[in-house]
């Protein structure tokens, strides 16, 4: 800073602090004044597409007024976001090309998808009267699906967002093709715990619970009801067992019964870990298949709907 | 009395394994007529390492044939040699990569890496005939039969393992002489102690000329003939005369200093070193420590409370400073090559900020390794203080300098001409241009390291990183697991321009939401290419990545072992048909080191890092710590 700027940062109005304090606020809020972050970009990227939404409302509006055919425009805006939308999967598949990052394609994809969504409630009349599914099979079907396809892609942006954070947070970070592995080795050690009993009141207290529970536990898979919403009920039931175990037990017996419970514990964090990543898994495949069956249906309806504005 | 049960083993000694088991007692005698061997005294060196125990088993004696290439430019030093009969020639310029036998990864044209993704092999680790085989002359290494040269008496010898070992000549040798493109190393001259003192590339390539007989002196038994006053000296002297300003310069705090201070700094500068060259030796049972007994066993250069008598410059390996915090030390930061440690108490002792002189405020350690310049505080306030610029100056430190009575005449002076020149820039440069010129300069100062080096927050992942050593990391893997989903998208991505092999798995240490993948890190100092014994390990001077140029790798495994991060696989190769390549005399499988190359033949980039649609995965720079810093930073 120079002596003249010194001179003059002394004397700073009221005014000038006031302006400094609401730049920083929204430098705050917005993340503006950084390099780069994760908030700039969202705050950027939403007031892009609420001024595209706003200027394309404002453009229905008037072709409305003029008696002009607004579902030809929208229509085609939908089929437009609905191709950018899937070059995604295009762009996964073909990584030794520079194609921009698969972060900027994600971006682009999300705020694609909410302007879409923006534009096919201009498109379709019936969601602007207050329904949600168009008339007609065809129609209805489309929108129907479109629906489904939006509702699957929100859920995809919060799941992959928040299930990142719950697998952090649960046991140890395996990878979804080794968690079969790690299974075996879990149900070989508690064989083997079980196995080196020398006490024949352990033998017969904890080889009973192992036969009788512990080993359909661990040797079995998790139930779909699990996959579907993993909770630690079954694991719960399983250490209270072995809890209720200990006062059969002499001194040996309740460290056999600890070690057991330790691998219990294991594997149900290794199930919490493949039901989740297995989710996000199915997830992308049903978002993928959904959306390539959406742009089919879309493709039909636009050419039949071609022919009908032609006619 | 040792208790029954225990095995009786002989305790491993330092010469167990000597540099060349074919040297013999008459090869010792031979070295130790001729100087500088014939000068050294024997009494310097302690009974259990002797000196002729050193030059027997911590040498090895090479004649080479005119052409052959002694050293390659770029290939990381692990030993000296010193030129005893003949000549050899210092190439003064730098020559083409394809020359010294490594071809240099090709960028592929769209259509190429496009055509090659859709068409895989399909085979685990196919490699074209081209790719196995060196496209360089290649000869099994001479006998070093330099006894029958230099003195009939003693018998030849076969060179045993190295001398199996594939060596390269030269192409158009004689040309590069006679263009004067050369530099002559006669009888009595060292070279390359500088890179392997320092564990850096070699500057030149060095080829053999007429009879050149040398001698390969490797590092443990360098720093042990330093134990003759006269030897280490002489090292000195040249490191001195030669690299030493050099490599001052190269420091940004210093880049202000005049030749002639530099001068006076270069004379009384001290060198020194810290800890264990072969870091990655212990580094398996160092990183099991807790952090508090890790610091406890790392080797101290400069102690907390202490007066500060040095400004310490890290010339290279990694520091660690830490400070007294309850019962035990914290770290506070690392350093690296080219940071500077105790200048806020130099600066505050010099000028008399605290009105007494100022202690240490932290403790400096040796991470592993650390070769340090030390300047002392007297030459640096006379020469080379004054010659900072105060923005480079910790705060504190750049308070007092304002502060001190000897510069406020000064001080006044230069705000007033500043204000002279503010006026007239005002009204002779436009506004945009005085902008645009302003923001140059601030990112070319960004562009500086830091000069102190910078402490992350948390303390725990600093410590973590240090722990494991990560901070060696120029290219290190990193995941935020809190945005990674799992996907695999990065390995997938990877395999797929790879030929269906990736280049690594989707595992490594994670400290809270960071995972340290376990991919090559392109290190500031690659322990891995110490040991190869054809420099098909080397790094890139242009990017500074860490390559493998395959057709001359022999697949000995060196690296591998070596990397104590374990990132580098020896796999065995086929050819795109799936036949395996074997070997002609052994039948064994030719072998090939692989690991992570940054995608550097793709038009693309790393495809990893390009793969993650949420911004998990990034390549990032540990030897500093801002781009972490940043990079967590952004994530809100």
């Amino acid at each position: 800073m120079s002596l003249v700027e010194r001179r003059q940062s002394n004397a700073v109005s009221a005014t000038q602090k006031w302006k400094t304090t609401v730049a920083h606020s929204v430098q705050r809020v917005s993340g503006f004044g950084r390099a780069y972050s994760f908030r700039r970009r969202r705050v950027v990227a939403a007031a892009i597409v609420a001024v595209s939404l706003a200027l394309d409302a404002g453009l229905v509006s008037v072709m409305h007024s003029a008696l002009l055919h607004t579902g030809v425009m929208t229509g085609w805006m939908l089929m437009s976001c609905l191709i950018l939308l899937i070059l995604i999967g295009v762009r996964r598949r073909i990584p030794v090309l520079p194609l921009g990052t698969m972060s900027v394609w994600t971006q682009v994809h999300i705020y694609t998808g909410v302007f879409a969504m923006g534009v096919f409630a201009m498109h379709v009349p019936a969601v602007l009267q207050g329904r949600l599914i168009a008339s007609g099979y065809l129609e209805g079907s489309l929108s129907g699906l479109f629906l489904l396809v939006s509702g699957s892609g929100v859920y995809g942006l919060i799941a992959s967002r928040r299930i990142p954070w719950r697998l952090t947070n649960v046991g140890e970070q395996v990878r979804m093709d080794q968690i079969p592995w790690y299974r075996e080795q879990i149900a070989r050690s508690v064989s083997q715990e079980v196995q080196a009993l020398t006490n024949p009141a352990s033998i017969a207290v904890i080889g009973e619970f192992h036969r009788r529970y512990l080993s359909r536990y661990i040797g079995g898979k998790p139930s779909l009801l699990y996959l579907l919403v993993p909770t630690s009920v079954r694991r719960r039931r399983v250490l209270a067992g072995l809890v209720e175990l200990n006062r059969y037990l002499e001194e040996e017996g309740c460290r056999v019964c600890g070690r057991l419970a330790a691998l219990v514990r294991r594997r149900d964090d290794l199930d919490y870990q493949y039901a989740l990543q297995l989710r996000l898994r199915v997830w992308v495949m049903f978002h993928s298949t959904a959306s390539i069956a959406l742009v089919v249906m879309a493709i039909i309806h636009g050419i039949l709907a071609m022919r009908f504005v032609e006619s | 009395m040792p208790p029954v049960d225990s095995v009786t083993v002989h305790r491993p000694r330092r010469w167990d394994e000597p540099m060349d088991p074919h040297m013999t007692d008459a090869d010792v005698d031979w070295l130790l007529a001729r100087m500088p061997f014939a000068g050294l005294d024997a009494s310097q060196f302690p009974k259990s390492i002797p000196l002729d125990g050193v030059l027997k088993n911590d040498c090895r004696l090479h004649r080479f044939s005119p052409g052959q290439v002694i050293v390659r430019e770029g290939d990381y030093a692990n030993s000296a040699f010193l030129v005893l009969e003949g000549n050899a020639e210092l190439i003064t310029r730098p020559l083409p990569p394809d020359v010294l036998g490594r071809r240099e990864v090709e960028k592929r044209s769209w259509p190429e890496a496009l055509w090659q993704f859709l068409r895989p092999s399909g085979v685990r680790e196919a490699r074209n005939p081209e790719d196995v085989t060196p496209d360089v002359e290649l000869h099994d290494r001479p006998g070093t039969d330099h006894l029958s040269a230099a003195s009939s008496d003693k018998s030849n010898h076969s060179a045993g393992e190295a001398e199996t070992q594939p060596t390269l000549f030269l192409q158009d040798f004689g040309g590069l002489v006679r263009a004067g493109q050369t530099a002559r190393l006669v009888a009595g001259e060292l070279f390359g102690e500088v890179a392997t003192m320092l564990r850096g590339p070699h500057g030149a390539t060095v080829v053999a000329g007429e009879n050149a007989t040398l001698l390969e002196i490797r590092l443990q038994g360098l720093k042990m003939l330093q134990r003759d006053t006269a030897f280490a000296e002489r090292m000195e002297e040249h490191y001195r005369e030669h690299w030493l300003a050099i490599h001052l310069k190269e420091i940004p705090l210093l880049r202000f200093v005049p030749e002639s201070n530099l001068r006076n700094v270069v004379e009384h500068t001290q060198l020194r070193s810290f800890g264990r060259l072969q870091w990655n030796a212990d580094y398996s049972k160092t990183r099991k420590l807790s952090p508090a007994e890790q610091i406890e066993s790392e080797p101290i250069v400069a102690r907390e409370g202490h007066h500060v008598t040095d400004l310490i410059i890290v010339r290279s390996g990694f520091g660690r400073v830490c400070q007294n915090y309850g019962s035990a030390q914290r770290t506070t930061a690392y350093l690296g090559k080219g940071h500077v440690f105790g200048l806020e108490e130099i600066t505050l002792s010099v000028t008399g900020g605290n009105g007494s002189p100022m202690p240490l405020q932290h403790s400096l350690r040796a991470v592993g390794f650390l070769d340090t310049l030390h300047i002392p505080v007297e030459c640096f306030a006379r020469e080379v203080l004054p010659h900072i610029r105060r923005s480079e100056l910790p705060p504190n430190a750049a308070e007092a300098m304002l502060h001190s009575p000897s510069t406020v005449e000064s001080r006044e002076r230069r705000a007033l001409k500043r204000a002279r020149s503010d006026s007239e820039s005002v009204s002779s440069v436009s506004g945009n241009e005085e902008a645009s010129g302003t923001n140059v300069q601030a990112k070319a100062w960004d562009d500086l390291p830091s000069p102190t080096g910078t402490s992350f927050e948390p303390t725990g992942l600093l410590e973590f990183i240090v722990q494991n050593r990560y901070n060696n990391g120029r290219q290190a893997m990193i995941i935020d697991l809190h945005r990674c989903t799992r996907c695999d998208d990065c390995v997938k991505a990877c395999a797929d321009v790879h030929d269906g092999n990736p280049r690594f798995a989707r595992i490594g240490n994670h400290h809270e939401r960071l995972q340290f993948v376990e991919a090559c890190m392109h290190c500031t100092d690659p322990v891995c290419m110490i040991g190869c014994p054809t420099g098909a390990l080397h790094r890139d001077e242009a990017t500074g990545l860490v390559r493998i140029s395959e057709n001359i790798c022999i697949g000995c495994g060196v690296c591998a072992k070596g990397c104590p991060y374990d990132n580098i696989e020896m796999v065995a190769v086929s050819d795109p048909k799936g036949r395996p390549f074997l070997d002609v005399k052994s039948k064994q499988p030719i072998t090939k080191a692989t690991k992570c190359d940054m995608c550097s033949g793709l038009p693309s980039g790393p495809a990893c890092a390009a793969a993650c649609p949420h911004d998990a995965l990034v390549r990032i720079d540990l030897s500093e710590s801002p781009p972490l810093e940043d990079w967590l930073r952004r994530r809100t």
